[in-house]
């Protein structure tokens, strides 16, 4: 399937995405634990909400680089194995107690306080775009 | 004193950005602190510009104590030969602006000074003497009253023109200020951008004099004066504020950081409408109300994946999966809620799991009838901290406590995620029986 996010809209993508990933946690996973599967969903939304962005962010593009690693993905490689463009910032770091958030967001350890804030705006929207899919799908399942 | 010397303070040191460094090391601002400093001051600038005329100096300074300034410095003219002209002048000036030191002639020393101070910028770069440039020096004084007149006049001008130190436009205004009648040099152009420079540097540090003597306050002139300066991040007071321009050493990192301050700001304020909670007091409370937030919602996606679970088996026909594993795990779910153990539920368990193979709608109203409500094992085992008891196939149970935290994670969106939530009232007598 052809994947044109300029004309498919970022739930849509996410929703498509996750979906898939239920499904096949679902057929293969049958006979597994309850914290295995749990985990497996949890990366699969993960995995979705990173492939919503389009890679555009540092968090999405960490996020999915991770799970390439797991050998979980097989779709938008080319643009994890993308070095990154700007080399890790040491000259400040700016600790300015922003190193919670730091750990919180993914992929964004070598960042100035400036992309972080942006890097934090562009996850917690992703965030929330991807709970409150898990919502809808909850409440279509619960309302069977 | 305190005010004429800052003024010649200022005039040295703008001297000084274009006299050799020679001759800038001996015109030290500290020795313009005192007021007995002024003569020495001038014996340097003369000893530095090569002048042996100073005892004819003297003596134009006497006399120049309150006569017309240009007489003196025609007689200043007389005295020295034409390469001292300037430097004679501007010493007049400078001494006679400490010797009257009076409001009145204070908008005539100014200009004066500046006159001097043109002439020598016209010095200072051809050591040499180049007629050209010297030509309109001079000759300005030599204008006489006349150009006394229109030099008041002309100082405004020179204020004004002040805005946008243009070397171009300051090299108009040098010409039309003071080349009334005589000709205009020919000058190269090399030497024209380079005194035009420094021109504009002394400009600077003039007209800022000007404007401020304009007002009739030489004690608040020099405050502005040397504010105007400090403020061109310069640690000689009297800098001109061209320099400011260009940003010198200190300048960048302020610049720097006050962009950087700002861009963070804007992004606070960015976070703070996602965030739900509107209270922007401080960045640290802004930035641990983040943390919270993102802490929070990746919590939702943890619990939202653990009651995903039971969705799992559910999906399955959404994505038009068989339906025999539905089937297949509804015999093994009653098995389960058996196993887990809660015996006093155990018919309504066997009665919710015949209607399950029947209609889902049926068994949930069933239980709903009887005051129950269907939670998605996995959550409520793992809320319960009861992770092992669950089974993974399981992926309804009859009444279970609602812990607290379940109702503050779900309460953030509107829509109640679960089932659980709807009899979430009816349960709690029972939850709170239950979870002894």
């Amino acid at each position: 399937m052809d994947l044109e996010h300029s004309s498919i809209s970022k739930p849509m993508i996410m929703a498509f995405h996750f979906l898939g990933a239920l499904s096949h946690i679902q057929k293969t996973t049958t006979h597994s634990t309850f914290v295995c599967r749990c985990h497996r969903i949890r990366c699969a939304a993960y995995t979705s909400m990173a492939l919503s962005t389009g890679g555009h962010s540092a968090w999405s593009r960490a996020l999915l680089r991770g799970k390439l690693r797991r050998g979980g993905l097989r779709k938008r490689a080319v643009i994890l194995q993308r070095p990154r463009k700007r080399a890790v910032r040491l000259e400040e770091g700016c600790q300015d107690g922003a190193d919670v958030l730091r750990r919180l967001v993914p992929g964004s350890a070598g960042m100035d306080s400036a992309e972080l804030l942006d890097e934090t705006a562009d996850y917690i929207r992703c965030l929330e775009e991807q709970v409150s899919l898990m919502r809808s799908i909850v409440n279509v399942v619960s309302s069977l | 004193m305190q005010p004429s010397s800052k003024e010649m303070q200022g005039v040295a040191t703008s001297l000084g950005g274009m006299v050799p460094s020679g001759l800038a090391a001996h015109i030290g601002p500290h020795e313009l602190q005192n007021g007995g400093g002024s003569d020495e001051f001038f014996d340097q600038m003369v000893s530095g510009f090569g002048a042996t005329w100073s005892q004819g100096l003297g003596r134009s300074l006497d006399r120049a104590v309150r006569p017309p300034e240009e007489q003196a410095a025609y007689e200043g003219i007389r005295y020295a030969p034409p390469y001292d002209e300037s430097s004679s002048l501007l010493a007049s000036r400078i001494r006679q602006q400490q010797a009257s030191d009076s409001e009145d002639s204070s908008p005539m020393g100014k200009s004066m000074l500046q006159r001097m101070l043109f002439q020598s910028l016209g010095r200072m770069p051809e050591a040499g003497g180049d007629t050209g440039l010297f030509v309109p020096l001079p000759l300005s004084l030599g204008n006489g009253g006349a150009g006394d007149s229109s030099l008041v006049d002309r100082s405004p001008e020179v204020d004004a023109r002040f805005k946008t130190p243009n070397p171009l436009d300051a090299e108009v205004l040098y010409n039309g200020s003071f080349l009334g009648s005589f000709q205009r040099p020919a000058q190269t152009p090399n030497q024209h951008h380079h005194f035009q420079h420094h021109s504009a540097q002394s400009y600077g540090g003039l007209s800022s004099a000007a404007t401020t003597t304009g007002a009739g306050q030489p004690s608040a002139a020099t405050a502005p004066v040397s504010s105007a300066h400090t403020g061109g991040g310069s640690q000689a007071p009297p800098r001109p504020r061209v320099r400011a321009r260009r940003g010198q050493a200190t300048d960048p990192h302020s610049i720097a950081e006050r962009l950087r301050r700002e861009r963070i700001a804007e992004r606070m304020k960015a976070l703070q409408e996602l965030l739900p909670s509107a209270n922007k007091t401080d960045k640290a409370s802004m930035l641990d109300e983040i943390i919270d937030y993102v802490k929070f919602l990746q919590l939702q996606v943890k619990i939202l994946s653990m009651s995903r679970l039971g969705g799992a088996t559910s999906v399955a026909p959404l994505v038009g999966d068989a339906s025999p594993e539905r089937g297949a795990e509804r015999p093994g779910s009653v098995d389960a809620a058996a196993a887990v153990g809660n015996d006093g539920l155990t018919a309504a368990e066997r009665q919710v799991a015949k209607l399950m193979g029947e209609d889902m709608g049926s068994a949930m109203q069933y239980l709903q009838g009887k005051g129950l409500c269907l939670m998605p094992i996995s959550l409520a085992s793992v809320l319960s901290c009861h992770p092992s008891s669950a089974a993974a196939q399981l992926n309804r149970r009859p009444p279970l406590p609602l812990p607290p935290p379940q109702p503050h994670v779900i309460d953030a969106p509107s829509s109640p995620s679960m089932s659980a939530l709807t009899v979430q009232s009816t349960t709690a007598t029972g939850a709170d029986t239950s979870r002894q």
